[in-house]
C-alpha cells in the first residue's frame, strides 16, 4: 500500500516513514499542504498519514477540501492535540481514525492496517486461501497450519494482492505500493518478490496474466 | 468579609433623623419669630388699651370729684375693665401714685404702686403705664404673668405634636423610596455574587442608572480582562501539551526504530530501556501537562455536558483498545451528565481506566458502572491498607511503588471532579466484597 505521510516534525516524520516502510509500504513524506496536493494529484495513495498543525494551514482543512471533493481515500490523523473538540471535529470532517502523540509505532501499525482493511475488497483480516491462511492484523501467514516468515517488502506484496483478492494487480499498481517516490526500482523487483511467495507459499496461490499483472485467486 | 449593616437602613434612620432635626430647627425658629411677634402684638395690645381707656378713666374719676360719688355706673364701668377670663389687669391711680380702682382676678395688697410711665414690668409680669397730665390720673395696665410663654408653648406644641406621629411614617416612606432607589444596586451586588472562579460570563444587566453606569462598565473591564487572561492560560496550557507532545513523539518513535533494527541483537535491551524512560517521560510530561491545564481552571462548564461520547472516545485510544478485552461498562454511559468540560471528563476517565488496567491482578477484568450523575470503575486487587486509601488523592502517592505510575493521576482526577463541585471517592475493599479497589465520581 502506498502511504502519504503528512507532517513537518523531521524526527518524528522520518522514524514513521521509516517504520511504515519497514512494514513493506511506500511512503512519500511531504511537509507542507501544498506538497501533500501536488502529491495527492500525481499519485493513487491507499491511505494518508495527516498532521493537524502545518506551516502552511490547518489538516483539518485539508481533510475537509479533500472530502468535498469526493475523495474518499482513508485518512488518519496524527495530532498533538488531544482535545476532544478538535478529534471530534476531525473524525466529523471525514477521518478514519485519530492517533494523538505520542504514540508507539506497533499502534500505528495497527490502525495502518485496520483502516486499510476497511477500505479494501477484503473486510475479514484472516483469509484462508487453499492451504495459506493470511492475517493481515497480525501480519501473519500460515501454510497447513505451520507460520511462514516474509520479509517486508514479500509481506508488502502480498498484502496488496491479498487486499484485491479476485482483482488483477497490475505491476506498476505493485511497485507504487512498495516504493517511495524517488526510490530506485530494479525492472525485475515485482517479479523477484512473487516469484519468492510462491516458493514459501505455494505456487496456486498468485496467478499471472500475462501482460495484465498477478492475483489471488478467491479461493 | 464582615457586613455592617444595611444601607437602605442608614439611610432610612438618617433621613428620618435629619428630617426630625430640621423640623425641630425650623419649630425652634419659628417659636423666636412667634415669640418676637407675639410680644409686639400684645405691647401694642397694652399699650392701646391704656390710651383708649385713660381718658375714659379721667373723665369718670373727675365725675366722682365733682360729687356724683361713685355710682353703680361707675362700678359697672370698673368692672367692664376686666371681666371675667381677661387677660389684663387695670390700676387707675392718683397723681400720688396712690390706687383707685383696680380691676384684676387676684387681689393686691398694695395700695400704691409706683410704676414707671411706659413699658415696665409689675409682679414679673408685662404692663404698660401711662399718666394723664391734665389731672395726674395714671393708668397701668397689665397683662396676666406668664400668658405670653404658655401661649407660645402651646404653639409650639401644636407644631410639635404631628411630628411624633409623623416620624414613623415619614422613616417607613424613606425607607421605601431608599429600597427602590436601591434596587439597581441590590441587582447588580447579586449578579456580581454569582461570579467566581468558575463563572466568568459578562454581567449583561442592561441599562444602568448614571451612578451604577461606570461600576458596570469596570467590573465588565474586570470579568473580560480576567476571561482573556485566563484563556491565555488555558491556551498556554494546552499550547504547551502540543509543543512538548511532538519532540518526545519523535524521540519514542526514533527509539521505537532503533529497537526493530536492533531485532536480534544485544544491543536491542539498550534501546528498549531508552523507550521505556521516554514512556515514563511521556506519561509524566502528560500528568504535569494536565496539573497545569487544572490549575489554569479549565475543567468546569457552565453548561450541564453530556458524556456518553468521551467514553466511546477515550476506549477508542490506542492503550484502553489494546486492552478492550479486559473492559466492561455497566449501566448506561449514554445518560451521564455534568458540568465538567468534556476534555476534562476524559482527562478523570483515563486516569481511573488506566489506574485501574494497572493495578488490576493478571489480566483480571475493569469494570465500569454508570449512572446519571455518577460512574465508578473498579478492579480486582487485594485490599488496600485504609491510611494508604486516605492518600490516594495526593500527589505522587502510589499504591504500589514496583507499578509504573507517576502517583498523579488519581490526584488530577480527583482536583478535576472538585473543581467541577463533585466528588472522587475510594473504597477497598469494594463494598459488599472483600477484595478489589473502587474509585467513585460522583457529581453533585
Amino acid at each position: 500500500m502506498r502511504v502519504l505521510l503528512i507532517e513537518d516534525d523531521y524526527i518524528l516524520g522520518s522514524a514513521i516513514r521509516s517504520h511504515v516502510a519497514q512494514q513493506g509500504h511506500g511512503v512519500d513524506w511531504v511537509k507542507r499542504l501544498d506538497e501533500a496536493e501536488d502529491a495527492l494529484a500525481t499519485m493513487d495513495y491507499g491511505l494518508l498519514l495527516l498532521d493537524l498543525n502545518l506551516p502552511d494551514g490547518r489538516g483539518l482543512d485539508f481533510l475537509k477540501a479533500m472530502r468535498k471533493r469526493r475523495d474518499t481515500r482513508p485518512v488518519i490523523i496524527t495530532t498533538a492535540q488531544d482535545q476532544v473538540a478538535v478529534r471530534i471535529e476531525g473524525l466529523n470532517a471525514g477521518a478514519d481514525d485519530y492517533l494523538v502523540k505520542p504514540f508507539d509505532l506497533d499502534e500505528l501499525t495497527a490502525r495502518l492496517s485496520a483502516v486499510a482493511r476497511r477500505f479494501g475488497a477484503v473486510a475479514d483480516p484472516a483469509i484462508e486461501i487453499g492451504t495459506v491462511s493470511v492475517d493481515l492484523g497480525r501480519r501473519t501467514v500460515m501454510v497447513a497450519a505451520k507460520e511462514i516468515d516474509l520479509t517486508s517488502r514479500e509481506w508488502a506484496v502480498l498484502d496488496c494482492l491479498v487486499r484485491n483478492k479476485g482483482t488483477l494487480v497490475s505491476k506498476p499498481q505493485l511497485e507504487d505500493s512498495l516504493y517511495a517516490f524517488g526510490a530506485e526500482i530494479e525492472s525485475n523487483a515485482v517479479e523477484v518478490f512473487v516469484s519468492r511467495l510462491r516458493k514459501k507459499l505455494g505456487k496456486e496461490l498468485i496467478v499471472t496474466s500475462r501482460g495484465l499483472g498477478y492475483k489471488v485467486p478467491t479461493a | 468579609m464582615s457586613v455592617r449593616g444595611s444601607i437602605a437602613q442608614r439611610l432610612a434612620v438618617s433621613l428620618g433623623l435629619s428630617a426630625v432635626v430640621l423640623w425641630l430647627c425650623a419649630v425652634g425658629i419659628a417659636g423666636y419669630v412667634i415669640r418676637e411677634e407675639m410680644n409686639d402684638a400684645f405691647n401694642q395690645t397694652l399699650r392701646q388699651s391704656a390710651l383708649r381707656l385713660l381718658p375714659l378713666a379721667a373723665h369718670e374719676f373727675e365725675d366722682m370729684i365733682d360729687g356724683d360719688g361713685f355710682d353703680d355706673h361707675d362700678a359697672r364701668f370698673i368692672s367692664g375693665l376686666t371681666e371675667q377670663g381677661a387677660n389684663l389687669d387695670y390700676f387707675i391711680t392718683d397723681p400720688a401714685g396712690r390706687i383707685l380702682i383696680f380691676a384684676s382676678d387676684a387681689p393686691i395688697n398694695k395700695t400704691e404702686i409706683t410704676v414707671k410711665p411706659g413699658f415696665s414690668t409689675f409682679n414679673e409680669a408685662p404692663a404698660f403705664a401711662i399718666r394723664d397730665r391734665e389731672t395726674g390720673i395714671g393708668i397701668v395696665v397689665v397683662e396676666h404673668a406668664g400668658l405670653r410663654t404658655t401661649l407660645l408653648r402651646e404653639s409650639l406644641l401644636a407644631m410639635l405634636m404631628p411630628l411624633a406621629a409623623l416620624i414613623p411614617v415619614l422613616i417607613f416612606f424613606v425607607y421605601l423610596a431608599v429600597r427602590a432607589a436601591m434596587k439597581p444596586i441590590w441587582k447588580l451586588g447579586r449578579v456580581i455574587s454569582q461570579r467566581h472562579g468558575h463563572n466568568l460570563e459578562p454581567l449583561g444587566i442592561g441599562p444602568q442608572p448614571r451612578e451604577l453606569a461606570p461600576v458596570v462598565d469596570e467590573v465588565e473591564n474586570l470579568l473580560d480582562r480576567l476571561r482573556a487572561a485566563i484563556e491565555a492560560e488555558r491556551s498556554f496550557a494546552a499550547e504547551s501539551a502540543h509543543e512538548l507532545r511532538t519532540p518526545i513523539a519523535g524521540a519514542l518513535a526514533q527509539v521505537q526504530v532503533l529497537r526493530n533494527a536492533l531485532n536480534g541483537k544485544p544491543d536491542q535491551v539498550f534501546a528498549k530501556q531508552a523507550e521505556e524512560a521516554l514512556r515514563n517521560l511521556a506519561a509524566l510530561s502528560e500528568s504535569l501537562l494536565q496539573s497545569s491545564r487544572l490549575q489554569a481552571g479549565f475543567a468546569v462548564s457552565s453548561k450541564a455536558e453530556m458524556l456518553g461520547q468521551i467514553f466511546d472516545l477515550v476506549l477508542a485510544e490506542g492503550e484502553f483498545s489494546a486492552a478492550a478485552g479486559r473492559i466492561s461498562i455497566t449501566g448506561k454511559p449514554q445518560s451521564l451528565s455534568a458540568n465538567i468540560v468534556p476534555d476534562a471528563f476524559a482527562i478523570v476517565l483515563r486516569n481511573l481506566l488506566r489506574n485501574a488496567l494497572l493495578y488490576a491482578q493478571g489480566n483480571d477484568a475493569v469494570v465500569m458502572y454508570c449512572g446519571v450523575d455518577w460512574m465508578s470503575v473498579s478492579n480486582d486487587c487485594a485490599p488496600l491498607d485504609p491510611d494508604l486509601l486516605d492518600k490516594l488523592a495526593t500527589r505522587f502517592v502510589r499504591g504500589d511503588d514496583t507499578k509504573r505510575g507517576s502517583g498523579l493521576g488519581l490526584s488530577i482526577a480527583s482536583g478535576i471532579v472538585e473543581d467541577c463541585g463533585g466528588r472522587l471517592s475510594f473504597s477497598s475493599p469494594i463494598a459488599n466484597q472483600s477484595r478489589g479497589f473502587e474509585a467513585k465520581v460522583t457529581f453533585a
